[in-house]
């Protein structure tokens, strides 16, 4: 496979970075969910506690990871054109999928900085796998640290909305319109 | 009388208390967790200083910290430091930093005393530099602590890679004018 897109599929990198980050947000999630469990549990068993504060280093770290991959995706995209939709496909469907596209892109920045956001507000500063400390975006305040935990969680549901619409499209071009569009993110495609 | 003349010959030499400007003043720290620093303080501590450049050897100073007024910013892991393995702050509400040995160091002054901290005294070596405009005085200085040595956060918080053993005390005093 070539590294760069082609007019008939996404080249190397921007498959590598398309799996990659899907990848990365599912482990998201189940840290996140892991984390949530551990704070529940802490009640009752205090070293709950330790496993928390491992498994929010982990996801915020990961986090940062997805937000300097989803520059590089987006610098990528710059210089590399996707391949053109398909000629048979209606407008209005061009329209949904851009649309789509661009809030996923948005998405990609606007999950990890309200993160970032929310632990510089809640005085536990990010380190990117404790090798490099992130600077603090804003001063600690409790109040503006559960408001961005909510925007933060709020996001990631319209991610999750996105992301069914996303799958349900690529396999309707798979399965129904018989398109190929599917096969052009897919490694194991031939060219 | 000799021995009386004598006590209030030394108690005459010694430099005034200074008047603290406690809303002024801090007294905080930066620990370490999950390789990020972040900062904490105390909300309530009393300085009882008598410090003066030219009286060193006279100088003394007595700082009493209300554990439980630490602060982090955070309420889930205020309620962590406050409690067991930790300060304990319901056993050990107060602890105390004392010093008489004052030495000048570079552009200020090295003082080594004891931190009085839960069930142990601890040596501590506190750098600092002191500004007087005339009016007012300002002392800016600091401590490393080792909370291993200090017998915080031992057993299950042990691990330095997820709660740093270095804590840095930083302290600002500034007097009224």
């Amino acid at each position: 496979m070539r590294l760069s897109n082609s007019t008939a599929r996404f080249g190397a990198v921007a498959q590598g970075l398309h799996w990659l980050i899907a990848a990365l947000i599912i482990v998201q999630y189940f840290l996140a969910e892991l984390a949530e469990e551990a704070g529940a549990a802490r009640r009752t068993d205090p070293s709950a506690a330790l496993d928390q504060l491992m498994l929010m280093a982990r996801h915020k770290s990961f986090g940062i990871t997805i937000l300097a991959l989803a520059i590089l995706r987006l610098s990528w995209r710059a210089v590399n054109q996707p391949p053109p939709w398909p000629a048979a496909m209606p407008s209005w469907q061009v329209r949904v999928a851009r649309t789509t596209h661009w809030l996923f892109y948005g998405l990609l920045f606007a999950i990890p900085i309200t993160g970032w956001l929310a632990s510089s507000a809640k005085n536990y500063p990010v380190s990117w796998f404790g090798l490099i400390q992130l600077p603090d975006l804003v001063a600690p305040d409790k109040g503006l640290a559960h408001d961005l935990e909510e925007v933060h969680e709020i996001l990631f549901n319209v991610l999750v909305v996105l992301a069914a619409i996303h799958v349900a499209a690529a396999l309707k071009h798979q399965f129904i319109d018989k398109d190929g569009v599917l096969m052009r993110m897919v490694p194991w495609s031939r060219d | 009388m000799a021995a009386l003349a004598l006590s209030s010959l030394v108690h005459a030499a010694e430099p005034d208390r200074w008047e603290i400007d406690a809303p002024n003043s801090t007294l905080g720290f930066v620990a370490e967790q999950a390789g990020a620093k972040f900062s904490g303080r105390f909300e309530v501590f009393d300085a009882h200083v008598r410090f003066d450049p030219q009286q060193l050897a006279q100088s003394s100073a007595i700082v009493t910290i209300a554990m439980s007024s630490v602060t982090t910013y955070e309420d889930e892991r205020d309620g962590i430091v406050k409690g067991t393995g930790w300060f304990e702050v319901d056993r050990f509400p107060q602890a105390k930093f004392e010093t008489r040995d004052f030495r000048p160091a570079g552009d200020g002054f090295i003082a080594d005393g004891t931190l009085q901290l839960l069930e142990g005294v601890h040596p501590v070596r506190f750098e600092f530099t002191v500004v007087d405009d005339g009016s007012a005085r300002r002392l800016e200085g600091h401590a490393e602590l080792d909370r291993i040595a200090l017998g915080l956060g031992l057993g299950e918080w042990e691990d330095p890679a997820w709660i740093g053993r270095a804590v840095r005390v930083n302290v600002v005093l500034v007097t009224l004018p």
